[in-house]
């Protein structure tokens, strides 16, 4: 088989734009998107200038991100070693978008993600791609990189050709020869760029607030489970004590569900969504959600079913529910067992989708996933410290809560010092958070209200244990002391939402390409 | 809804498939109505989204066009197109085209129209035509006209009696550059300009943009010229696309130009760097040339040009040391200052000392014609009536042309000056974006009796037409045959690839319709065109059948690009040579050898306003086009980096360019760049449409034209100067 690339000769690149409408006929692109692109990037000041014209495409890189991103292998390789999209396998879920640090890839009308394809039926019928074709400064040039004497096997062996983003290992397809200034120290002042989509230009705009609230609600739930599932564990329980703590589970379940429908409603293709379950993707993380989600949902039923009171069973409207209960009920702990895995499952799941993105500098993190687990786990434990009826189970919680918070105020520091220590793309992710510049506030802000709300509730908590060290637990909370608790939670919970918005919108201000 | 037999079979056959196939093909089968996608048909013709006219090849799927591209044979698209070639089918399924005749009733401007049918159209101007004609004499029709239609317009004016015609592409465009090279070299540069670009090892660019006028195969050869490593000189004040190319990048001060070439003579022929053997075989008047040209020292031009003497005398040396294949382009637009024949002159002669005239990598020579001339003048056999009254279109100029001088025939239309004019026919141009000084223009439409627009889109003169006739689009239409003087000559056929949409007609249908009502039968003698293909095809000695089936054949054996120095070659001047000294300017009163005249600067506060294209509109034909404005929306101003700082002006920022005069722009977004000079603004031509049925390009950005009120008219040949107004930027 063939190893097709481009090399695109950017002397010879004359800016005509010729390939940008060539392509749109050619591939039907629908109105208002584009799959290649020029570039044009002007160096240095008047009237000492230098600029290079380029025009950009899908890479077809060799280790693509996108492949290992896509749930259901709608994105795939093809045959020919190009990178191609099944559209009828595509769930919209726009992992792709956010894999890609080439702002390849957009979301067409009919909701699959596309790009580029290098014409792959033009090459079936023995073509080139049609931006070759029409290239008017032959500036664009392809073939087999198999055939040493293919043109573009003689180019890469004649000139030092560059790819885009080196440094990011993606193994592109596409080379740059760019004869007369082989490499460059000056910075660059200006770029004019035509034939841009508006998902990925200026920046992304490829997940919203759906999917923060996705993540905050799978994390609280998460964070729910986890606590719960703590709670039913400790070794003094009897079955009937633990069987009071069924609102948690219940109200997890919810959480997640509703979280689940937030997410459907984010993609683009849901019609589509059955591949998923047709193949399990270990590389994306979309398809460890596919497969995750409803599992944990699962678990979480049965939690629900085995804790259940029996003066409540006749909320179960079928009786083999009731009997299905009455079996579960002595394999409490083991469900509860399940669960624990499951919540920390879940809430680490939530930071590792982010931080699978290879286009994300702010996302693209290790630091990210333990973050967002420390946050659910304690946006959970605030959680049962407003639900819980009983004493102890409050104080407890809010004990724990006081660790998790102390943890999630070092680990958002960290976070932060691990991107600015990081290259330059890591370190201008942060840009959003501290630059204190208008139409970036709203970031700054976000860290502000993270900074107090997070204290004040470890503030407020640290003084009730306080309080109870010194004069012991009472039978009953009074409604003040009720009311402090609440707000102390609610803070924590908020914290931990603002957080996720933060990151999910400054996350898609900075790409990792430089644009 | 009635279901065929085929249908129902369709039906079964799906639904006994469901169950085998499984619901990974529920999608397909959710097609099941949809036909299955026609196979293609390819059918050759001629673009007109510009006016290099490239040879096409259109794919038809089910009778709609899918996608156009460049006709592998045909020497001026070489296989390729450019991005405009490609957005053809824009223009074609663009819901805002013409699509009824109209008649207006509201005031002219307005643009509020009655849907009328071809008869009542045709008749009502045919009406007021006679009686132009009765009352002030047919001389007082004038016709402006554009690209391919004027073939049928000119035709059918000169039939009617009036010699008042004025083409843009004259006097606010190439004009000068062709009066230029005819005083000089006896023959003017063609078009396709006949400039050996893939040979040139040295490229000279004044103010001549190539890539953002995206010239096919010109661009094709520029770029393959720079791959081979040709050094390339661009003078520009703005960091053009070529400039990015150059190895030489000289941001001239505008207005200068003339400066710089004279001291490159100056240079080259005080260095001794000119080509001896030709100069002395082809050229007359070297020594006076040389006596002239004595004070203009590359010191002097460093004041004028703010270019350093040292790269003036570095560049020159390159010239001469890589003559002849140097190739100093003439440009295309140098509609520029008052003096545009005399700059162009230079150039002209700057070619011949480096005997880069019919020498490879200059300028190739015309190929040889073996074809006889054929035009519709011809098929009739009819004499045109000579015309009673002085032509008004060609004004004062001794040089001028046919295709006349629009400014003139406003000006006629104003004062009614040396006669009234009192009706215009406005073929295939946007008379009011192409035509500086709009409020003249706009004025003198007041004066007339008849306003009609023979176009395919509603531009902005449009809004003032008293009838409008709706015309096809090159991929609905026959045309008459292309005779392609590249390299080779040949010969191209635009054909109608699809039917024509609405009710739309081609340009030669609507002109012989109202030669009819004219009583001008006579001259139209044809009821298909293809009566007229046929006869030209015979008398040029072709097959109509072959031509139609390869869009374009060449005539071989035509190519003759360079001078064989074993014959005598005889340029077609009065002297035989390339004239240095030009006689004919001496004796019409000018100078006979380029002299430079200072042209005035802005004033504090002020920017030269300087204009040029972009690769992805032509002019102000195809801002609406949906696949092209999809590309480009709106344009930007473009100032200098630092004075943007000054004026606390940020990129994006919205403004509102003033001219001298107090016109205000539209408002438009400013491009703040490092790669334009301080002293100027650049505008790309062709935005800011104030007609609101275009309704993508609709005030989208600044009209150029609008702030070109004033311009200087070069003596020689008419060529209207129009880089000569001055813009301050205000916040929008």
């Amino acid at each position: 088989m063939p190893r097709y690339a481009m090399v695109i000769d950017v002397e010879k690149c004359v800016g005509c734009m010729a390939c940008v409408i060539a392509c749109k006929k050619e591939n039907k692109v629908a109105d208002g998107y584009f799959r290649t692109r020029v570039v044009e990037e002007v160096r240095g000041e008047f009237p000492n200038l230098r600029m290079e014209l380029r025009s950009e495409l899908c890479n077809h890189c060799e280790i693509a991100p996108c492949i290992d991103a896509c749930p259901t292998r709608a994105s795939h390789r093809a045959k020919d070693g190009t990178v191609q999209i099944d559209h009828k396998k595509c769930i919209g879920c726009k992992a792709c978008i956010l894999a890609c640090p080439y702002d390849a890839r957009y979301i067409r009308p009919d909701g699959t993600a596309d790009k580029c394809t290098f014409c792959q039926h033009r090459l079936k019928e023995g073509k080139t791609p049609a931006c070759v074709e029409t290239c008017l400064g032959k500036s664009r040039i392809f073939g087999d990189l198999d055939d040493p004497e293919s043109e573009v096997s003689k180019l890469l062996r004649t000139y030092d050709a560059a790819v885009r983003l080196e440094w990011a290992g993606t193994k592109p397809r596409v080379f740059y020869v760019n004869k007369r200034f082989p490499g460059g120290v000056l910075t660059m002042v200006e770029i004019t760029i035509t034939g841009t989509n508006s998902i990925t230009f200026p920046h992304f705009e490829v997940w919203d607030w759906r999917i923060v609230l996705y993540l905050f609600l799978g994390g609280l739930a998460a964070g729910t489970l986890v606590m719960c599932s703590i709670a039913n564990l400790r070794p003094t329980k009897t079955v009937e004590e633990l069987a009071k703590c069924v609102r948690a589970p219940l109200i997890a379940f919810v959480m997640l569900a509703v979280g689940a429908l937030f997410i459907i409603l984010e993609i683009k293709a849901p019609w589509h969504l059955y591949w998923g379950y047709l193949t399990f993707q270990p590389l994306s993380l979309m398809s460890w959600g596919t497969w995750g989600v409803p599992l944990v949902l699962f678990f979480n039923a049965l939690y629900i079913l085995a804790v259940l009171p029996e003066e409540q069973k006749h909320y179960l409207k079928f009786e083999f529910l009731k009997r299905f209960s009455d079996r579960l009920k002595p394999r409490m702990r083991l469900i509860a067992k399940i669960n624990f895995v499951a919540g920390i499952f879940l809430a680490i799941y939530t930071g590792i989708l982010l931080a699978s993105f290879l286009a994300v500098p702010l996302w693209n993190n290790a630091t990210l996933p333990i973050l967002f687990l420390v946050s659910a786990l304690s946006a959970g434990a605030a959680l049962i410290v407003i639900i819980a009826k009983d004493v102890e189970i409050k104080y407890l919680f809010t004990k724990i809560d006081v660790w998790l918070i102390v943890i999630e105020l070092l680990l958002i520091p960290l976070y932060f010092y691990g991107l600015y220590v990081s290259s330059a793309p890591y370190k201008r992710a942060l840009e959003p958070f501290f630059s204190f510049k208008g139409e970036y506030f709203i970031y700054t802000l976000a860290l502000i209200l993270i900074f107090l709300f997070l204290p004040l509730a470890l503030r407020m908590k640290i003084g009730e244990i306080t309080e109870f060290e010194e004069h012991g637990l009472p039978y009953q909370f009074t409604r003040a002391q009720i009311l402090r608790m609440n707000i102390a939670a609610i803070l924590v919970i908020t914290g931990t939402l603002i957080l996720r918005g933060a990151i999910v919108y400054a996350g898609q201000l900075i790409k990792l390409s430089i644009y | 809804m009635k279901w065929s037999r085929r249908d129902f079979l369709k039906v079964v056959a799906a639904s006994g498939g469901i169950g085998v196939i499984g619901a990974t093909q529920v999608d397909r089968l959710l097609g099941l109505g949809r036909k299955p996608e026609g196979k293609p048909v390819y059918i050759p013709t001629v673009c007109e989204m510009c006016f290099w006219r490239c040879g096409v090849m259109a794919k038809v799927v089910d009778g709609k066009v899918v996608k156009l591209d460049g006709h592998p044979a045909h020497p001026q698209s070489r296989g390729k197109l450019c991005a405009r070639g490609h957005g053809g089918i824009g223009l074609l399924y663009d819901p805002d085209r013409l699509k009824h005749p109209l008649i207006r009733v509201g005031q002219r401007g307005e643009g509020k129209f009655k849907k009328a049918s071809w008869d009542e159209a045709l008749n009502y101007v045919a009406e007021k035509m006679l009686k132009i004609k009765e009352t002030y004499g047919p001389e007082s029709v004038a016709l402006f006209t554009h690209g391919t239609i004027s073939t049928y317009f000119v035709h059918l004016l000169w039939a009617y009696g009036s010699p008042n015609l004025g083409m843009p592409s004259y006097a606010l465009c190439r004009g000068a550059r062709d009066i230029a090279f005819k005083l000089t070299f006896g023959a003017p540069v063609g078009n396709p300009e006949r400039v050996d670009l893939k040979n040139s090892k040295v490229i000279v660019l004044m103010g001549f943009h190539i890539g953002e006028n995206a010239h096919n195969s010109m661009c094709q050869e520029f770029a393959e010229a720079v791959g081979k490593g040709a050094t390339v000189i661009v003078v520009d004040p703005r960091f053009s696309t070529a400039a990015s190319k150059a190895k030489y990048w000289l941001p001239i001060k505008p207005a200068t130009d003339l400066a710089l070439l004279l001291a490159w003579i100056n240079v080259i022929i005080t260095e001794g760097l000119y080509d001896k053997e030709y100069v002395a075989k082809y050229t007359e008047g070297f020594d006076k040339l040389a006596e002239a040209v004595k004070e203009y020292t590359p010191q002097w031009a460093e004041k004028e040009t703010d270019i350093p003497v040292s790269l003036i005398i570095e560049t020159a040396r390159i010239m001469g040391k890589n003559k002849p294949s140097v190739l100093i382009h003439p440009g295309r637009h140098t509609a520029w200052y008052g003096d545009n024949t005399q700059r162009v002159r230079a150039i002209a002669i700057l070619t011949a000392l480096l005997g880069a005239y019919g020498r490879p990598g200059g300028i190739y020579l015309p190929p040889k014609n073996p074809l006889s001339e054929y035009g519709f003048g011809d098929f009739c056999g009819v004499p045109y009536p000579e015309h009673q009254k002085p032509e008004i279109n060609k004004g004062p100029y001794p040089f001028t042309e046919e295709e006349g001088v629009i400014p003139e025939i406003i000006k006629a239309t104003l004062t009614e000056k040396p006669y009234p004019i009192k009706g215009w026919l406005i073929t295939g141009t946007n008379l009011i974006k192409s035509t500086p000084n709009q409020r003249d223009t706009i004025e003198a439409i007041k004066k007339l009796d008849l306003v009609v627009a023979v176009d395919m889109m509603p531009f902005d003169h449009v809004l003032y037409a008293d009838v409008v006739l709706p015309e096809c689009t090159y991929l609905e239409r026959y045309d008459d045959i292309f005779v392609v003087k590249e390299r080779s000559i040949g010969l191209a056929l635009r054909q109608p690839v699809v039917n024509p949409m609405y009710d739309t007609k081609p340009g030669w249908w609507i002109a012989k319709e109202l030669g009819v009502r004219l009583g001008l039968k006579e001259y139209f003698p044809y009821n298909d065109f293809e009566d007229f293909l046929k006869a030209k095809c015979e008398a040029l000695g072709l097959n109509f059948e072959e031509l139609k089936q390869k869009g374009y054949i060449e005539i071989p054996d035509t190519a003759s690009p360079y001078i064989d120095e074993a014959f005598e070659f005889k340029f077609k001047t009065p002297s035989g040579k390339i004239e240095l000294y030009s006689k004919q300017l001496e004796e019409a009163g000018f100078p006979s050898i380029p002299t430079y005249t200072k042209h005035e600067q802005p004033p504090q506060g002020y920017f030269r306003l300087i204009y040029g294209r972009v690769p992805v509109h032509t002019f102000s034909r195809t801002t609406n086009n949906p696949s092209l404005w999809e590309l480009m929306k709106e344009n930007a101003a473009w100032v200098n980096a630092k004075v943007a700082k000054k004026l606390g002006l940020k990129n994006g920022d919205y403004v509102v360019l003033v001219n001298q005069d107090g016109v205000k722009s539209n408002k438009v977004k400013l491009k703040v760049t490092e790669r334009i000079r301080p002293d100027c603004v650049y505008v790309p031509h062709g935005f800011g449409s104030f007609s609101p049925m275009l309704k993508r390009a609709y005030l989208n950005g600044a009209d150029d034209q609008q702030l070109i009120t004033r311009y200087a008219v070069d003596p020689i040949s008419g060529s209207v100067g129009m880089r000569v107004n001055f813009v301050k930027i205000e916040k929008a």
